[in-house]
This record gives C-alpha cells, structure tokens and sequence, in this order.
C-alpha cells in the first residue's frame, strides 16, 4: 500500500455544503474518497435534559423544535409514548387528524429535500420550483392549524383542533392541486437527464449494508429494504389503510440499487402515496370528540398519578422516530429518549462514501435527508487543550450512574 | 424535457409573488413599506391563525395559570393594585413567545387571544411594540413592599 498516496480532506464543522454543523474527514486519492470518518457533537442541545424542568403539556412545544421540518413526528412519538404508558385511548377522529397532519408534513417535507438536493448538484430552477409548490402544502397547514411550520396541533389524548367542515374545502384544494401538478412534477424531477447524470450510480448503500447499518426510512426504502413503520407498526389510522405498502423504486420500474437517484424515486412516489393516504383519512373520518381532556392542566394531574413506561414509534419524513419515556408521579416525564431517524441514518454515510468523487460529496451527504442537530448525542470533551472522546463503555458507566442517582 | 419548458413559460407569464431585494433603505417599519403599495403583500391570514397575542387588563384576574403553562416562559408577572387589593398582572415578551396559543386555552377569564398580525419584527425586543401589556405596566405597577 505505500505506494498508494491519500490525503486528508477535512469538510465541516460549518460549510456553504451543509445545512447544519458536522464534520468529515475523509480520506481522498485523486478525486476519488477512499475513507470516511464523521465527528457528530457541534450542535447539541440537550432537549432531553431540558425537558426533565417542563411539564408534560410544555414539552410538546420542546419536543417540535427538535426538527424544524419533522415538527409533528417528535411531539406524535412522545404522545403515543405518554399514552402507551397512561393507557389512555386516543378517539378515533383524533387518529385520523393527527394522521392528516402527519402526511401533509411529509408532503412538504419531501417536496423541501427534493428542492435541497437540487441545489446540491447546481439544479437551482428545479430547487425554486419544488419550493414554490410547496407553499401551498404550507399555506394548508397554516389554515388547519393555524402555524406555518411547529403547528402545536397535538396533544396527549388527541389533538387541539378538530378539522371543521368549512375546513374541507381547502383540504381539497390542496389534495386537487397535488394531484394535478404530481404527475409534471414527477416528470420535471425524474426524467430529467442533469438528475440523473448526477444521481445515478452515486453514494450507493446496498441492500446489505442497508440492513447491517440499521437504515431506515426512504434511505433503507431505496434500498430496497421494505421497512416503514407505518406499515410494520401501525398506529392512527394507517391500520385502516389496507392499500399501504412500503415505497419501492421498483415502483417506478428500477430495481433497487441503493443509490441517490433511488432515494429521490422513493421520495417522489411518497409524495402521491401521502396524497392518498389524505384522500383516504378525509373520506372515511369518523364523527366524534377529537380529545380526551382539552384541559391541560386536568391532563397533568391525571398523568401525575401514573407510574410506568412507554414507547413510542411513528415513520418521520426522514425515517423512524421513537420516543422512549418513564412516567413516575411527576408534572413531567422522570425520563425520556429520543431517537431521531439521522441517529440510524447518519451512520450510512461511512459506506455510501465508498469511491464517490469529491463533487458529489454535498449530495450524498444531502441524500439522506440529514437532520443533524436531531441525532445529536455524542461530544467529545475538550478539557485543557486534550481531546478524548466518550467510549461506549465510558457513556454505558454514565448512564447507570444517572439511573442510579434519578432512582433514589 | 418538454414538461420543463412547458412550466418555464406558465411560471413566466403567472403573476409574481416574491419581491425584488433588496429595497432601496430600510424601512423602520415592514408596514409603511406595504402602505407605499411598491411591494407585493404577504397572502391573507384565515381564521385561527396564531398570531400577536391580545390581552385585556381589565378582565385578568392574576391567578398566573398562564405563567404556569407557558412553554418558552414568555409571561412575566408583576404586582398591581386593584380594587384596593394586591393583585397581580401579566406581560408577554413577544420575542420569546413561540405562539402555542396554550395560554389562550388555559386562561379561565378569557383574558387572552390572539390574533391575525404577525410582521412583528422589530429591534427593541423590550420596547412596547414587542412586550405585550407594557403600556399597562407602566401605568398600573407598583412596587411590591409599598403595598396598599
Ligand atoms: S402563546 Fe404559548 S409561548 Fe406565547 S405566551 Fe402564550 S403560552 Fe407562552
Ligand atoms: S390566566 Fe388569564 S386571568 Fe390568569 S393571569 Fe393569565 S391572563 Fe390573567
């Protein structure tokens, strides 16, 4: 190997290419990355430590600033989790608003990524297209709701405002709009031959490396790994949903290589499944209450008589979220953790990287639909100019401790 | 291909929405910039939307369940004298408030609400415009050992 000659090339903490903070170092011979090493630590927030001061109703608000794009994946996992281990049973026109909202969020989330990566390989007409149908997604989301982005519409045994029928009609508009633009849309971003001379063949995950790296979401999807928790887990109304079926590129026709392009199909055909799945929920809504106590300091008194645990699962844009949360007479949760789906995600990028050229570096790095500042856990301690970094071990002897001290 | 250039010539000939930047100085208010009518306004708000909370001094009764509530402890709460009783009354710091409208819902008086404005930038985050029943402060606070 000595005669092999690499380079270290080092992309981040902050750069044009990213979004959030993270740093790569990669190892390069040529234009050509042989190695990959990602530094995680640069933006953590401590919202799981932040959320032990609030109360259960307040760590609603916290928990949708996780992720400005996922703004209702975070609070939708904690309240399934709140309400596993409450045992409180959501009524049934709840469910399916909060899967209303849930899919619309998906809607512009995609519709948002398809924009970014276009960006990323220099497509800026396709990027201010994508945006630009987007706003109506938005502007939806804005009159069912009343917020553009962080909707505050969930809370624990239901949701804070019911759909109206004098809501439908824009609901409708919306569902009209998308179908009338998906099928040009689809055409503007996938057949067009600057996309795919970029992303074909570009920052490949295969089906193996996809299973052992614990994918999820349109990552493992594109994979070819049929994994989507609304399918394997059901909750809200995709139970009802006998038509639902992970996304596969074999949808479009391709057979699943695990590349860029096959995140973007499964992406793209996403958008039409969360058009149907709206059409479907507004078809068949059930009548009834949309919450079990629409006072929210009733809500906390019940909770605080609770003790046990809960988890909650439920398929974010970018993939699996879960919620892990420890109910022991308090106003707010003893404990909780949090998964976000880049934790699983993030780590995919040491394959993808595999002999990718250094200009494709930014979309690879977008192709997952990275959501850095969600997945962020691990810092390393910087103690008088040393560096040392946290070994599991180190976070496993940490972590009972804690337990031990929260315990007593 | 054809789709692409086909969506070129709609999007050239449909009316536009974004405004060209930057404007010539900086306005010391987006709104006056709106009056002059030489930008494009921002499209209607609908009912329900959560925007500037409104608060009404005189029906609050100060029995802090909003302060309680508040996720981002916006509301601050401060000592009055009303009806010969001490009481105690609120302001909202806007550029805190992350519009959750959950004091709204929890206030038993109805004292709050909110409504439809949201150009609310400003660069005096204490400044009146941005502190929510601050006029009312200045008028009714009184120091909290002087009393009645
Ligand atoms: S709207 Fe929410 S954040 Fe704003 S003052 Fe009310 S409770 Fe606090
Ligand atoms: S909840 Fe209403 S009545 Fe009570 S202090 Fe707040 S604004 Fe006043």
């Amino acid at each position: 190997m000595s005669t092999r000659q690499t380079y270290p090339l080092h992309i981040g903490p902050t750069h044009p290419a990213f979004k959030e903070p993270v740093q790569f170092n990669f190892e390069i011979e040529g234009e050509r990355v042989i190695t990959c090493d990602i530094e995680f630590g640069y933006t953590h927030r401590a919202v799981e430590h932040i959320a032990r001061e609030r109360n259960f109703i307040q760590i609603l608000y916290l928990l949708e600033r996780i992720c400005g794009i996922c703004s209702v994946s975070h609070p939708m996992a904690y309240c399934l989790a709140v309400e596993q281990a409450a045992e409180i049973e959501v009524p049934p026109r709840a469910k399916y608003i909060r899967t209303i909202i849930g899919e619309l969020e998906r809607l512009h989330s995609h519709l948002l990524w398809t924009g970014v990566a276009a960006h990323e390989i220099g497509f800026d007409t396709l990027f201010l297209y994508t945006w630009n149908i987007r706003e109506k997604v938005l502007d939806c989301l804005e009159t069912i709701t009343g917020n553009r982005i962080n909707y505050g519409i969930l809370t624990i045994g239901g949701v804070r405002r019911d759909i109206t029928p004098d809501l439908y009609p824009v609901l409708q508009e919306t569902l009209d709009y998308y179908y009338d633009v998906f099928e040009r849309a689809r055409e503007i971003i996938l057949d067009n031959m600057s996309i795919q001379l970029r992303c074909k063949n570009v920052g490949i995950l295969s089906h193996e490396n996809a299973l052992a790296y614990c994918a999820v979401g349109p990552t493992a999807r594109a994979s070819g790994v049929p994994r989507d928790v609304r399918v394997d887990y059901p909750v809200n109304a995709y139970p009802d949903i006998e038509w639902l079926k992970p996304v596969s590129p074999l949808d479009a026709g391709r057979e699943p290589r695990g590349d860029v392009y096959d995140r973007m199909i499964v992406r793209v055909h996403e958008i039409h499944q969360s058009i149907d799945i709206i059409n479907f929920c507004m078809e068949n809504m059930p009548e009834g209450a949309v919450d079990v106590e629409p006072k929210a300091t009733k809500m906390i008194s019940t909770l605080k008589k609770v003790q046990g645990e809960g988890i909650g699962r439920y398929e974010a844009p970018r993939g699996e979220v879960s919620h892990y949360d420890i109910l022991d007479n308090r106003e707010g949760p003893l404990l909780m953790k949090v998964k976000a789906p880049t934790y699983s995600n993030g780590i995919t990028w040491m394959k993808m990287f595999d002999n990718v050229e250094i200009a494709d570096i930014p979309i690879v790095i977008a192709s997952i639909d990275p959501c850095v500042a969600c997945a962020d856990r691990m810092s390393f301690v910087d103690s008088g100019g040393r560096r040392s970094i946290m070994t599991s071990a180190d976070l496993h002897r940490l972590s009972v401790e804690k337990q031990r001290r929260i315990g007593k | 291909m054809i789709a692409g250039v086909y969506k070129f010539f709609e999007q050239f000939f449909s009316p536009k929405a974004t405004n060209i930047f930057p404007v010539k100085r900086v306005p010391s208010s987006i709104k006056e910039l709106l009056a002059g009518g030489d930008i494009y306004p921002p499209i209607a708000v609908h009912d329900g939307f959560r925007g500037k909370l409104h608060y009404d001094y005189i029906t609050c009764i100060g029995c802090a369940m909003c302060e309680k509530i508040c996720p981002a402890k916006a509301i601050e709460m401060y000592p009055v004298v009303e009806n010969e009783k001490k009481s105690k009354r609120i302001v909202i710091y806007l550029s805190r408030c992350t519009y959750c409208s959950e004091c709204v819902n929890i206030c038993p008086k109805n004292c709050l609400s909110m409504g439809k404005e949201f150009m609310l930038a400003g660069f005096d985050k204490y400044g009146p415009a941005m502190v929510v029943g601050s006029v009312e402060r200045r008028e009714h606070e009184v120091k909290e050992d002087s009393g009645a």
